[in-house]
């Protein structure tokens, strides 16, 4: 069993290693349980157990800049958590949008262009419709991650507002798809301009990918925040 | 990754991890480490750098799912298999299962 200064010991060393709070839980109870079976195993007293967990994890933990645009100096095991999460995010985005971007790809073939504009529009206020009801719905676990802006409280967060940045593009796609609806049409036939429509057919999928993300990281950051409110007194 | 030969292990830490859970029900992090090491005899050495990042990205998946306990003052993460990972992981054990048996064939000439 370990005392409260123990505790805050290793909580305070995780926290200047600059560990998102989700992560930093599991990893105090890795260091906690590491440090008392070395102590168990090999009689040793706290302060010699936590140097040796120190050392063991030093090379996961040191934060260094590896190149690339971003300055910050990152540890390489945040590098490989933030990959796994990003990975995640995406690729559940891709699965997402699949579905939905060939349903706009067929409607094109089968419908006259204002019914085909109409529909492209409600497809699209629908979806950028759920990701604001989803964060409206759970504003106050959301401002969470304002209210303790000195931590990142989980990786997801970073993810969330995609779709609000998303906008903008979204608007332009949508007042084109209304006010020019027979040639907005024919750009996903593929019939006149092929590159003219793959760009809009690339554009119109990297606005539905990006909302599917922004979507799976709001879910996913609503899954570890519950995890971490109780680490909340801490910060 | 691992203490052994790094690159023969590489690549199989997510097959570990699923039959571990499968085995046990649930388990933390740190145990997962510990049960391997035990099981192969201090063989099979998962760091944690590799550990924890699957186990994320596992969870986001919905192969694993986790819940947050309290032991003696702290939270300690436990994490389980969901009923989808559940089949991935009699899947994932016998295409595995299959690959040994395809390696020691051929590694028995």
């Amino acid at each position: 069993m370990m005392n409260e200064i123990q505790l805050t010991e290793i909580r305070n060393y995780l926290l200047t290693k600059k560990l998102p709070i989700d992560i930093l839980i599991e990893v105090q109870d890795h260091f906690v349980t590491q440090i008392l079976d070395l102590q168990r195993e090999e009689n040793l007293s706290f302060e010699d157990a936590l140097k040796m967990v120190k050392k063991q994890w030093h090379d996961e933990l040191k934060p260094y800049w590896k190149g690339g645009m971003n300055l910050e100096d990152v540890s390489d095991f945040m590098r490989k958590m933030r990959w796994q999460i990003e990975k995640s995010n995406i690729l559940e985005g891709l699965k997402l949008s699949i579905p939905v971007v060939m349903l706009i790809f067929l409607a094109a073939f089968f419908m006259n262009g204002i019914v085909f504009g109409f529909f492209v529009v409600i497809l699209l206020t629908t979806i950028v419709g759920f990701a604001l009801y989803q964060y409206i719905k759970n504003f106050k676990e959301f401002q969470l991650a304002k209210k303790y802006n000195n931590h990142v409280l989980t990786l997801h967060q970073n993810s969330i507002f995609i779709f609000i940045i998303i906008i903008s593009p979204m608007m332009n796609i949508i007042s084109s798809a209304i006010r020019h609806s027979d040639s907005f049409q024919k750009l996903f036939t593929f019939r006149d301009s092929f590159w003219e429509s793959l760009f809009v057919f690339l554009s119109i999928s990297l606005v539905v990918v990006s909302v599917f993300y922004s979507i799976s990281a709001q879910k996913n950051y609503l899954r570890q925040i519950k995890k971490v409110k109780t680490f909340l007194k801490f910060l | 990754m691992f203490k052994s030969n790094k690159t023969l292990y590489k690549g199989t830490l997510q097959n570990i991890i699923l039959k571990l859970l499968a085995s046990e029900v649930k388990m933390y992090g740190y145990q997962m480490t510990q049960r391997a090491k035990e099981l192969t005899k201090g063989h099979l050495e998962m760091t944690e750098g590799a550990l924890y990042p699957i186990l994320h990205k596992l969870e986001n998946d919905g192969i694993i799912e986790s819940e947050v306990q309290n032991v003696n003052g702290r939270d300690r993460k436990y994490y389980l298999l969901t009923e989808n990972g559940k089949k991935q992981q009699v899947k994932q054990e016998e295409e595995m299962k299959n690959y040994l048996l395809n390696l020691t064939t051929i590694f028995n000439i």
